[in-house]
This record gives C-alpha cells, sequence and structure tokens, in this order.
C-alpha cells in the first residue's frame, strides 16, 4: 500500500509540475500564490517550527519529541471521532465535556479512597470503561438522533448535550460525600495500563497510551475505508439526498457516525484520566477546539464527505508541535486561545478558498 | 471531491451510492469572493505571527504565592519546565506552616522539583500550634 500512495503522490507533484511548465506567466504567478495559500498553514508551521528550534534548542531534544509524540497520541482518539462528525458537515462541540463525563465515570470506580460510593474497591478496569463507553454512547445517539430525525444543525444539538453533560458530572461528582471536589489517588492497576512504560528512549519514557492511539487509528482507518458503514459515511457527507435515492440508511448512518464519536471521546476520557492523575469537573473542557482545528488543518473538509485519517493523524501532530513550541516560548496560555481561534479561522478559511478553485 | 469512494471495491450485500458530486456541505450558499478569502488568509497568519512576538517577548509563568493569613510572598517568573524555588516559609501568628500546595484543601503538596508548565497560585497551610 505505502508504495502505491507513494508514487500516487510523486505523480501529484510531477503533475504540477508538467502543468506549471505548460503556463504563460500570468498562470505560473497565479499557481504560485495557489500553491502558497492553500498550504499557507504548513509553511506558517515549519517557519514557526525552525524559529522556536534556533531561540530554544531544548525544543529538539529526545525529551521534547517524546513529549510531542505522547500529547499528540492522548488527543489522537478525540480528533478521529470528531473527523466523522465533520465528514457529515458537522461537528460535535460536546466532545469535550463527553471527555470529562467518561473520565469521572471511570476515576469514580478505580479511585482506592472512593467518596462518590463510599466503600467501593476499584473495580476491574474493563467495569467502568465500559461504563463510561456506554454512558458516552447514549449521549451521542441523542446526539445522532437529534441530527438525523429532526434534521437539527449538529452545532445546536450538540450544544444542548454539551450542556447536559456538564450538568451531569457536576451531580455525579456531588454524589456520596465527595460534594464535587477533584477526584485523585487513582488504583495503580489502572494508571500502569495506560501511563505504564512502553519503551525507554534515553531519558525519555513512551507510555502504553501511545500503542493505543496507534491501535485507534488503524480500527478508524479500516472503519473509514473498509467498510459499508464508512463508504456510506463519505456518500451522505458529500450529497445526503443523493445517499438516500442510493438506498443509504442516512439516519442510522448519521446516528452510528455520532455514537462512534461518543465511543473515541469516552477513550480519551480513559486515557486522560490516568495521564492526568487527577480528574475533575474541568476535565476535557475545550477540548473539542483542539480535535475540530486539527481536523480541518489534515484536510477534512467542511464541505462534507473529504478527509482522511492519515489528514487527522498529521493534523492533531502539527497543532502539537506548534503548542509545544509555544510552550518552550513560555508564551502564556492566555494568548493559546487566541493563537488556536485564529488558527481555526484561517485554516476554515483555506478550506473554502480550495472549495471555490476548484469549483 | 469524493476521493474515497472512488477505488474501493463495493460491498457484497448493500448497493453502494456511486460517485457524486457533493452539493458543498456548509459551503453550500458561500458568496465570498477568493480574493476576500486570500486577505483573510493573509491577515490571520500576520495576526498569528504578531500574536506570537507579542507573547514571545512577554514571556514567562508566573507563580504567585497566596499565603492564606500568613505573611505576604512575593510571586516569582519561571520559563517553561524549569524546576520550582520555593521562597522561605512565611509567618503567621499561632500557626505552623505545613508547606505549598496547589489546592486551597490541601491535598496536593508542592514537590521541591515540580516542573512549571504554566502559571499558577500556591496556596499556603497552616496547623494549629
Amino acid at each position: 500500500m505505502p508504495e502505491i500512495t507513494q508514487a500516487k503522490k510523486r505523480n501529484r507533484i510531477q503533475a504540477w509540475m508538467d502543468d506549471y511548465k505548460a503556463m504563460n506567466q500570468k498562470d505560473k504567478r497565479r499557481a504560485i500564490s495557489n500553491l502558497l495559500l492553500n498550504n499557507a498553514m504548513y509553511i506558517i508551521i515549519l517557519i514557526a517550527v525552525i524559529f522556536i528550534a534556533i531561540r530554544e534548542p531544548k525544543y529538539m531534544s529526545v525529551t521534547s519529541i517524546v513529549n510531542i509524540i505522547t500529547l499528540t497520541a492522548a488527543k489522537l482518539p478525540i480528533a478521529l471521532g470528531i473527523g466523522g462528525c465533520i465528514v457529515l458537515t458537522g461537528t460535535d462541540i460536546s466532545a469535550g465535556r463527553m471527555v470529562g463525563l467518561a473520565a469521572v465515570i471511570i476515576a469514580s470506580m478505580s479511585i482506592t479512597d472512593n467518596r462518590i460510593f463510599p466503600g467501593l474497591e476499584p473495580l476491574p478496569i474493563i467495569v467502568p470503561l465500559l461504563a463510561a463507553m456506554a454512558a458516552c454512547a447514549c449521549i451521542g445517539f441523542v446526539n445522532g438522533f437529534s441530527v438525523a430525525k429532526f434534521k437539527l444543525h449538529p452545532f445546536i444539538v450538540t450544544l444542548a448535550t454539551q450542556l447536559i453533560t456538564y450538568g451531569l458530572i457536576l451531580i455525579y461528582l456531588k454524589l456520596g460525600t465527595n460534594n464535587g471536589q477533584t477526584l485523585s489517588g487513582f488504583d495503580p492497576t489502572y494508571r500502569e495500563i495506560v501511563t505504564g512504560t512502553l519503551l525507554t528512549l534515553g531519558p525519555a519514557k513512551i507510555p502504553f497510551y501511545v500503542l493505543y492511539a496507534i491501535i485507534l487509528v488503524f480500527i478508524m482507518w479500516v472503519i473509514w475505508n473498509k467498510t459499508t458503514f464508512g463508504k456510506n459515511m463519505f456518500a451522505v457527507g458529500s450529497n445526503e439526498e443523493a445517499a438516500t435515492v442510493s438506498g443509504v440508511n442516512v439516519s442510522r448512518t448519521i446516528i452510528m457516525v455520532f455514537v462512534l464519536a461518543a465511543i473515541m471521546y469516552s477513550l480519551t476520557g480513559f486515557i486522560d484520566g490516568a495521564r492526568i492523575a487527577s480528574v475533575n469537573t474541568n476535565t476535557g473542557f475545550n477540548y473539542e477546539c483542539d480535535a475540530i482545528a486539527a481536523c480541518v488543518i489534515g484536510g477534512v473538509s467542511f464541505v462534507g464527505g473529504t478527509g482522511r485519517i492519515s489528514g487527522i493523524v498529521i493534523g492533531v501532530i502539527l497543532l502539537q508541535i506548534i503548542f509545544t513550541g509555544l510552550n518552550y516560548m513560555a508564551v502564556d496560555q492566555n494568548y493559546l486561545y487566541i493563537i488556536k481561534g485564529i488558527i481555526i479561522l484561517v485554516a476554515c478559511a483555506i478550506d473554502m478558498r480550495k472549495y471555490l478553485t476548484k469549483k | 471531491m469524493n476521493t474515497h469512494t472512488k477505488n474501493t471495491a463495493p460491498a457484497q450485500n448493500e448497493p453502494l451510492p456511486k460517485k457524486q458530486e457533493g452539493d458543498g456541505g456548509l459551503y453550500k450558499n458561500l458568496n465570498v469572493s477568493t480574493r476576500t478569502l486570500n486577505l483573510v488568509i493573509i491577515g490571520g497568519i500576520l495576526l498569528i505571527v504578531l500574536i506570537v512576538f507579542y507573547a514571545g517577548s512577554h514571556s514567562g509563568y508566573t507563580v504567585s504565592y497566596n499565603s492564606k493569613g500568613g505573611s505576604d510572598v512575593a510571586s516569582q517568573s519561571y520559563g517553561y519546565q524549569q524546576s520550582i524555588e520555593l521562597p522561605e516559609a512565611p509567618q503567621r501568628e499561632g500557626y505552623t506552616f505545613t508547606g505549598w500546595y496547589l489546592d486551597e484543601t490541601c491535598t496536593q503538596k508542592v514537590e521541591a522539583d515540580l516542573a512549571v508548565e504554566g502559571s499558577m497560585e500556591l496556596y499556603a497551610c497552616w496547623a494549629e500550634k
């Protein structure tokens, strides 16, 4: 497979070069500016990386690169989930809160000094994981059902479920004698399963969840590319009416996309709880912003029916590279929000531009 | 546009949709010129660069100390992943200082070699004498 994609890529560059040679002066200039503008995000990230690497040499150290890899792995599942929703020309802004809900549910069943369910010993990790998956899948079903049957825009539906989920998190954390406090003191086996060392690279350790992220990428690649459901998803995203005419069960496809996404969020929560080692009401807050930005940068278009798993992976890595770099420059967190917001806007403008020039 | 359905073999049971023209999705009613978008893209990127430069020249994470009734402690500035250097213990009449904590309820004590990864506030905790 890789050889074929390599060849295809080379052909694309070759074809572009041939086209370019055949153009007159004016077209040449337009072709160059198209190329620069359509890839503006990648160019700016490349420049930023070089700039930061010169200013802060520590940024290119093994520790830093492993840090980027592990954080990418932690954020991949949520982006893979949201990617499906964007392929349907929607989005999912309840994602972050669902991550929080999953983390809280898993934490409540696997902490040693349990105040939520007093006296409960840490359960085998599969039980809380399945419970979190089920809870998130229910919310995902509500999302999908409302989008599919009521024809509401996903922004509105997921805005509503985001609030509902946040309420559920707050209530859940008030159960027992916990009174809304942060949950910490996890069962060591749970933490070991997620953050245990997979590989040691010099001073840095690669945890197990990097492996899980790779497995999830593979599973999602198979679902997107090799199953009828995946093909239906792209058909619905590309043109819902045409998909209906071709006999695709549109409602079922939409609901399944949202449920699948919700399950990916619960896995993000599973990883995040153990990674951060404490869970509170703000766990997962704003995660969807990073994930949406990563998908749009990775070429999952709001046009619908366009996108690749490899694009999402690249998008998450690029965002992580740039934000780790900004951390090394000690840029204040407050500015990072503004930068993230502008990145989303610019990425959408680039996406629109590609759509317009193709049309 | 629909690159995915193009090269894949059809499944056996369910009929598969043929490659269709997309309807434009969120951009269905897009009414904007490429020139405007170019301006937005270039403007946005310039804005990002400006913010990064501004923020980079005003960088540093502030660690502030809330002595919770004890004597005042000055805040400190750190770079990314620099280890923290805890200040001298504050004084408070009738209490013994038990250490600096990440939370007000005194559950997560700050270790001496904690690496700073963002601005934060640390809380003093006290035990009655």
